[in-house]
């Protein structure tokens, strides 16, 4: 089994695999999971504003994926990340 | 959306909440900004048949460890605990910050996903030390275990259908402003609209016969243009090929007027509370 999930799209031309995006991974990371009451708990009151901001999403999630691609060629040590 | 709730808090708002340690606990003196990240939970396993996870923690700088927890086995990264507890908070409220680090948190479940059973926490969950992580998971051991056996040997599925097709505008000929509303309208209703629910309902049937639980995806994506409908699926690893054959029949059948989207395996994020 390969551990990185994929998308095929079926019925538009010639079936098709690629990469997931960032909009796949949100659906499937946030607002999921095993509930384990840390010391710290956080709820995703946060996350209402990935819905809000979704443009805004999509922008940094193109930086941010960029960022990990080079970070993961070698070509970067850390993520540089504007504060 | 479920809150998080500590015991220790008082106040159980709906905004998101850090809940601060009691101040007795907190040592200044000793140098320890370390928090725990944790990305999920697996079943103990002998240190020697422990899978290494090379990809880079939920920080992009620390390893990604597996720490033994009263009978189980806990996935995590030592981070800052100032980024990940004093900040976490507002960081979550950092688009680019939260789109980096859920991929990154993604990356490493997968990573570990692929090698042993695996329930994901959910995103954001942070300990301040292996003592108190080690107490909440002795509190909730058999709910783990129950959540192993429903999860063991599947995957989650992710599948959106999109309209591809607009409907078309119907010629009409018309005299007057009336006179063409009245003809369109008829044309309309004579068209035959497509009943896409059916359709719909029957690819979902399908899809749930092979599978042994759904769930509602997302609503990230839920604003994607064209989208029809979209559900996640947990599907036993024997039964990809009868999960292939089902999107390919519907995607042959809707040729020119809908397409299938179809993302996995994803560790079984949604169905594991």
């Amino acid at each position: 089994m390969s551990s990185a999930p994929q998308r095929v799209t079926l019925g538009a031309g010639p079936d098709s695999e690629q990469e997931v995006s960032l909009l796949e991974i949100l659906d499937h990371v946030l607002n999921s999971g095993v509930v384990i009451q840390g010391s710290i708990v956080i709820s995703l009151a946060g996350v209402d504003l990935v819905y809000v901001g979704l443009n805004v999403v999509l922008t940094s999630v193109e930086t941010a994926l960029k960022s990990l691609k080079l970070e993961e060629a070698g070509k970067l040590k850390k993520v540089p990340r504007r504060s | 959306m479920a809150t998080g709730v500590n015991k220790k808090s008082k106040s159980a708002g709906s905004k998101a909440q850090v809940v601060a340690l009691p101040v007795n606990k907190i040592k200044p003196s000793r140098v320890n900004d370390e928090a725990l990240y944790l990305y999920g939970v697996s079943p103990l396993m002998p240190l020697t048949a422990r899978p290494k996870i090379t990809v880079p923690g939920i920080d992009g700088e620390h390893r990604v460890e597996a720490i033994p927890c009263t009978g189980l086995l806990c996935w995590i990264t030592r981070v800052n605990a100032s980024e990940f507890a004093a900040e976490l908070n507002r960081k979550m409220e950092e688009l680019e910050w939260l789109a980096e680090s859920s991929v990154r948190h993604q990356r490493v479940v997968s990573a570990i996903c692929a090698k042993t059973a695996l329930l994901p926490t959910r995103f954001g969950t942070v300990f301040l030390s292996e003592s108190s992580l080690a107490a909440d998971i002795d509190s909730r051991k058999k709910n783990l275990f129950d959540a192993f056996k429903r999860v063991a040997d599947a995957d989650e599925w992710g599948v959106k259908v999109f309209l591809t097709a607009a409907p078309k505008a119907a010629v009409v000929d018309a005299k007057s402003g009336r006179d063409y509303l009245e003809k369109k309208a008829k044309a309309i209703a004579a068209s035959g609209k497509p009943s896409p629910d059916v359709e719909i309902e029957k690819f979902s049937a399908e899809l749930q016969k092979i599978s042994s639980d759904s769930a509602q995806l997302g609503k990230v994506s839920s604003g994607q243009q064209g989208l029809q409908w979209q559900a996640s699926f947990l599907l036993p690893r024997s039964r990809r090929k009868q999960w292939d054959t089902v999107l390919k029949k519907y995607a042959e059948r809707w040729a020119g007027s809908r397409r299938i989207e179809s993302s996995g395996p994803w560790p079984p994020y949604s169905f594991v509370e």
